[in-house]
């Protein structure tokens, strides 16, 4: 019954079809991939009623447009992309009944870098090792281990008007906004003792611009080099958000599609929250960092997935 | 040995078994690894074994930094034990012959490497191709594996400007490792030959050729041979 589906008009730069993730295959070097800003996602998905892992697609940018072979509702959330169906203008951070026939436009965001589209009962396609995050470097998820093209089916299980009573919108006191700086919290890593205590200074006390060369595997940040005195490191296993120093002093953080083993020195790694924030900075956004206790990181966390894991 | 566990992450914590390497440690790596998935199966999200660590990241709403911590501290009580009564069960390591072409044209750096290590040729394969090496790590990307370790006449720094794109099967070397690549990725490595069979393969059962813990010898095989097996 999935004949039913989005046609690909026009793709835009960079459509990725992701879940929450592939887990549990890092030690054959396969990373993780999944949905850039989870705030966002998480957010499509619950506007649905679907599970978190539900396959939405991230638009990077956006320029897509979609035509309906059959009825459903669909959520639009993360960079506003002045989503019209036929035309007619329509809100993002909310959801909305899409009928046969129907175009689904989206133009390109003026502030932030992702935006989900979410279809109740998530899209439906073959999984690599448990996951449908499309990982181009890797060749896995999506349809074909690509962005999208024209052309492209997105299927999906249709559900009439009759699904929803009516529209439902994320309250407005969630709605984060892109033209922001960000503040980066930073849990501390083991690797920190090693630093000279000046380079951590400086690390917090500096402010850092995004780089242009950032993409899902992580981002760049250009400012004040920190000399970490540590070199010669044997590869190990780099976690969500890490904040790697290389020998030009300039941090890297890194996020979904990251490689999974490294041997820069890292001076900790950033609270996801704030990860997925930093995912919707453009090149040019000024970042910097603050400490916070492991502790506080993990409340902060299990409080985010407690609300996105219960059903609405 | 006196494993550290460090904090990397949210959720995740690195336990260093040594700053060193040491082939014996990668068994050791490898028992702790299956220990800990039989073990605390649902509360792990994943594990990355390296050289001397294995990264633990797990599940927030179901454990917490204290309880990881006491879990992984009793499975290394546990290990050391097994270890020192010589019941360390071994993991199954196993034995890879690759086919490689060192073929000029699949060689791109043998040449200027030849000039830099002051080798012949024929040299540089004897050396590559007379080491059993052991599989230290996989990662990096799907199926990488960082096999050492090279013959100390062979070890030479990374190239000074990383290639943009290394054709999938380059054989490669840097430091004390050898590797084949298994997607045309960027890298770093000198490239010396070509090996025709995939490190990757998402259709196979077993996706990747070898884990960490298993041993690779390098066979020198002809062009000819090169295009016979790649078909």
């Amino acid at each position: 019954m999935i004949s039913d589906s989005f046609k690909v008009i026009k793709p835009g730069a960079c459509s990725l079809l992701e879940d929450e993730g592939r887990f549990g295959y890092q030690h054959f070097g396969i990373t993780t991939g999944g949905a850039m800003d989870e705030t966002a996602a998480r957010w499509a998905n619950r506007l649905l009623g679907n599970s978190s892992n539900a396959v939405l697609l991230e638009i990077t940018l956006g320029n897509v447009q979609l035509e309906a072979t059959a009825d459903t509702w669909i959520a639009l959330t993360g960079a506003d992309l002045g989503l019209r169906i036929n035309g007619e203008k329509k809100s993002n951070w909310q959801s909305h009944f899409v009928q046969q026939g129907d175009l689904v436009s989206m133009g390109w965001a003026v502030m932030g870098v992702s935006s989900y589209l979410a279809v109740v009962g998530g899209f439906q396609l073959k999984s690599d090792f448990g996951s449908c995050s499309t990982v181009k470097r890797e060749q896995l998820g999506g349809l074909t281990g690509n962005a999208l093209e024209a052309g492209d089916e997105l299927h999906f299980s249709s559900v009439p008007k009759s699904y929803f009573t009516c529209s439902r919108a994320v309250p407005s006191r969630y709605i984060p906004d892109y033209s922001d700086s960000v503040i980066l919290r930073v849990v501390k890593g083991y690797q920190v003792e090693q630093f000279p205590e000046i380079s951590v200074q400086k690390f917090f006390a500096s402010s850092y611009k995004v780089s242009s060369e950032s993409d899902r595997m992580g981002f760049r940040l250009q400012g004040e080099a920190i000399e970490t005195g540590v070199s010669g490191l044997l590869s190990e296993g780099i976690a969500y958000g890490a904040i790697q120093i290389p020998a030009d002093g300039q941090p890297i953080v890194l996020l979904k599609d990251r490689q999974t083993l490294g041997g820069y020195p890292k001076i900790g790694s950033v609270l996801p929250l704030d990860s997925y924030k930093l995912s919707q900075c453009r090149a040019g956004s000024e970042v910097t960092f603050k400490e916070v206790s492991l502790k506080e990181a993990q409340q902060l966390m299990q409080t985010f997935q407690r609300f996105f894991s219960k059903s609405t | 040995m006196q494993p550290k566990i460090e904090v990397a992450g949210v959720n995740s914590l690195l336990v260093r078994f040594s700053d060193q390497v040491d082939r014996s440690l990668i068994t050791y790596i490898g028992r702790f690894c299956e220990k800990l998935k039989q073990d605390f199966a649902d509360h792990l999200v994943d594990l990355i074994p390296s050289y001397t660590t294995v990264l633990v990241t797990y599940d927030l709403l179901k454990t917490s930094d204290a309880q990881v911590r006491d879990q992984l501290t009793s499975l290394l009580i546990d290990l050391e034990k097994e270890q020192k009564e010589g019941a360390l069960s071994q993991v199954s390591a196993r034995c890879i012959t690759l086919p490689v072409c060192y073929d000029r044209i699949y060689a791109p750096d043998i040449v200027e490497l030849s000039k830099q290590l002051q080798l012949d040729i024929d040299e540089i394969i004897q050396l590559h191709s007379a080491q059993r090496y052991q599989v230290y790590a996989v990662g990096f990307s799907p199926g990488f594996g960082y096999l050492g370790e090279l013959d100390a006449r062979l070890r030479v720094s990374r190239l000074a400007t990383p290639r943009t794109q290394v054709p999938a099967g380059s054989v490669a070397i840097a430091e004390l490792n050898t590797a084949v690549y298994p997607q045309e990725t960027p890298g770093g490595w000198w490239l010396i030959g070509r090996c025709p069979i995939p490190m990757f393969d998402k259709t196979r059962e077993q996706p990747c050729l070898f884990s960490a813990g298993d041993e690779v010898i390098f066979e020198p095989i002809s062009t000819v041979e090169y295009k016979r097996l790649q078909q």
